[in-house]
């Protein structure tokens, strides 16, 4: 909501310009995996997802299969029949086409489910657009039938409209509103066509292009939904091992669309596996630029309750008798005198209300506005590595969460973030220096289960995901509360 | 950075003159408005009453101008509500200046620099590559730098911005993915024409000639981190 003035507030300290040394996360794939750096596909492919591997009972996969439901809006046969492909390369997988492509061996053995039924051309449903609840209303039966099987069921819409453009929107606003009412997860496909070129995965199809990253992205997002976990990364701290950050919470307000006067809150929580615990979203009333101590205080009360009453992190901090907790709170504004004392406020309340005898926070604030160039000289192409940050004050450093991955990448440039802790090396702070800050940050930003690309995404997975999922708010789209979606990552 | 000053009793509600940003850059004055005073510092050197002949313009009644003498205009308590507001005015007054009469150059809103020229054209639009000079940041506790960035901007047949945002993204995005040496490449050229720039500045004259801060690389040597296994890390 009000980013651009973040950046007025940076104020570099020469003398503090430096390289810090920093741990690039791992992602695990398995308890057992050797590797230190792996990437999605080949951590997937050789070990399976996180969660069909994991040996603790908190981590396990709660499920065998999937079961997929495809929609085609009507009279589209060009939806329709990329929409058969799509479905036979999830079956049968896809073989490369050319050098930037790469094969996908299906969703079942690729993502190790005991269980896959994909549909077949003649089952695919079609709908007329404005009528979906009406079909939707006859398979109820079929998703419930298919989660007494032990499977999750899902649905794939093929349709025209596009995230990049509002044309057509309501064809993906009406799937996305219509199955999330039903507590089933949904995953569009788009085709979208314009005079020379095109969107969209069905596209793709249809053209013959090569879709083997697409379509990793796609079954990726296709588990995530599902409520697997492809991987984790463990939120351990720079400094020292046994220091765990227990919950981050992402936060972030936008004004509510055709509400004068209204702001949306949103708060994601990840617990110390980086897994998605959940999200708080509310819409509040108030004018100005800082949130009331008030609102706040509710606020953080709210999310760290849903978390700690979550079923799978209780398991975890019943077993510990946990009598301390490290939050980290992000934002993408710098945190208000007023805004702190209601984090500090709520923060008391916990504390007592759940008989703790400490919690530590830090309050770290991000910019994700294009600000900083780095040119890495060495480099062949210039590019600056992945987590390759910098301090520039005390408290804030610039970090490359997304980079290259060795000094002959000659893809795009990719602007750093800056992130700063507003209450670095206090007493009651998580974090003591910049570099368990920058750790912790790049830790955040591997979370995001939505590319098997590494290292492409800028910002941690607590903001990322409380963007989308204010961006359904504003369409009123939200899982009902306590429904299995709000356990999954329904909005990627 | 102590700087002077004008001060006039006098908030934007009482303001008689259309877009006001427009008018004072146009006679050469940075202005903010901040509680009920109006702000202004010269860009130019001024006559003796031209401050009160503004002023008189702008409210369409004399009024009384003070002047002041700020110790630092970047610290925390002047800068956010003087200091970035005055200093912006004044990028945008010395680069409306030095490319005054350089056809070959645009100076959009908002401190920004394009090139006169497609850098890929299409049927009836183009795209111009620039600079954004408009990421200010204050630098130790008297200083300012700019942190430049190269932007891009679809431009129509009649040199408007096209204001479908689809159409202008989806033009942008065939030329703005390039390594970071051709965007330094890019970005070289456009600061040549761009620096030494300067700007009077009310008594002070600000003076921009570096856009790098080099940092030496030390050697690769990253200590493994001690990875705990998943069984002490649940137990932790």
């Amino acid at each position: 909501m009000f980013s651009n003035r973040e950046i007025n507030r940076i104020k570099l300290k020469l003398n503090l310009i430096k390289k810090l040394d920093v741990k690039v996360p791992k992602l695990v794939f398995s308890p057992t995996q050797q590797e230190e750096d792996i990437s999605p596909i080949l951590g997937i492919r050789r070990y399976g997802p996180y969660d069909s591997n994991a040996s603790v009972d908190a981590l396990k996969r709660d499920f065998k299969g999937a079961e997929i439901f495809a929609f085609c809006p009507k009279g589209d046969d060009r939806v329709f029949s990329s929409l058969s492909r799509l479905l036979e390369f999830l079956e049968n997988g896809y073989g490369r086409k050319s050098d930037y492509d790469t094969n996908f061996g299906g969703f079942r053995d690729e993502f190790k489910l005991e269980i896959l039924n994909i549909p077949t051309p003649d089952e695919i449903i079609t709908y007329e657009v404005g009528r979906l609840s009406e079909v939707l209303s006859e398979y109820k039966e079929a998703f419930n039938e298919a989660s007494e099987r032990g499977n999750r069921p899902i649905a794939i819409i093929g349709g025209l409209s596009h995230r990049s453009t509002s044309a057509r929107r309501e064809q993906y606003v009406e799937a996305k509103r219509e199955f999330t009412l039903i507590d089933v997860p949904s995953q569009y496909a788009s085709y979208y066509e314009l005079e020379e070129s095109g969107y969209g995965i069905l596209y793709q199809i249809l053209r013959d292009k090569p879709v083997g990253y697409p379509m990793w992205n796609f079954a990726l997002n296709l588990y995530g939904k599902i409520g697997g976990i492809a991987w984790i990364v463990q939120q351990s701290l720079y400094d020292t091992i046994k220091k765990i950050m227990d919950l981050s919470i992402g936060i972030r307000f936008g004004r509510l669309r055709g509400q004068r006067g209204y702001v949306f809150g949103q708060a994601t929580v990840l617990d110390r596996f980086g897994r998605l615990v959940g999200t708080i979203g509310r819409a509040y009333k108030f004018s100005g630029m800082v949130v009331p101590t008030r609102i706040m205080r509710d606020f953080i009360i709210q999310a760290i309750q849903k978390a700690l009453n979550d079923p799978r992190v209780k398991d975890i901090y019943n077993r510990d008798k946990k009598k301390y907790l490290n939050i980290a709170f992000h934002r993408l504004n710098y945190f208000h005198p007023q805004e702190v004392l209601g984090i500090q406020e709520g923060l008391d309340y916990i504390l007592k209300k759940m008989n703790l005898e400490k919690i530590n926070y830090s309050l770290i604030f991000l910019i994700s506005k294009r600000t900083f160039v780095v040119f890495d000289e060495v480099a062949e192409f210039n590019n600056p590595k992945y987590g390759l940050s910098f301090s520039i004050n005390e408290n804030t450093a610039i970090i490359h969460t997304a980079g290259a991955r060795s000094d002959k990448d000659k893809g795009p440039l990719k602007y750093p973030i800056v992130a700063s802790c507003q209450n670095l090396g206090e007493k009651n702070s998580v974090l003591q220096n910049l570099e368990g800050l920058c750790s912790h940050i790049l830790d955040v930003s591997a979370l995001h289960w939505q590319t098997v690309i590494p290292s492409s995404v800028r910002l941690p997975a607590t903001l990322e995901f409380a963007r989308r999922i204010a961006n359904f708010a504003a369409y009123n789209i939200q899982p009902s509360q306590g429904s299995l979606l709000e356990k999954t990552l329904w909005f990627v | 950075m102590n700087v002077i000053l004008w001060r006039v009793i006098g908030t934007r509600n009482q303001v008689k003159v259309n877009n006001i940003r427009k008018f004072l850059l146009k006679e050469g004055f940075a202005h903010v408005f901040y509680e009920r005073y109006l702000w202004l510092a010269p860009l130019k050197e001024i006559e003796n009453n031209e401050i009160e002949n503004i002023t008189k313009r702008i409210f369409s009644m004399n009024k009384e101008v003070e002047e002041i003498e700020i110790d630092n205009l970047v610290d925390d308590e002047n800068w956010f509500s003087k200091g970035i507001v005055l200093i912006r005015d004044a990028l945008q007054y010395a680069l409306r200046q030095k490319f005054a009469n350089n056809k070959d150059f645009r100076v959009f809103s908002r401190r920004r620099v394009f090139k006169n020229e497609f850098v890929l054209s299409g049927m009836s639009s183009g795209v111009l590559v620039g600079i954004s000079l408009d990421r200010i940041l204050r630098v130790d506790d008297d200083n300012i730098c700019i942190c430049p960035i190269i932007e891009y901007e679809c431009i129509d047949s009649l040199g408007m911005v096209v204001e479908d945002r689809f159409e202008r993204s989806r033009f942008i995005s065939r030329v703005s993915k390039v390594n970071t040496k051709r965007y330094k490449g890019v970005l070289s050229q456009l600061i040549e024409h761009i620096n030494p720039l300067s700007v009077k500045f009310s008594n002070k004259k600000l003076h921009f000639d570096e856009w790098r801060y080099k940092i030496e690389r030390t050697t690769e040597k990253r200590e493994k981190g001690e990875q705990a296994s998943l069984e002490r890390w649940l137990d932790v």
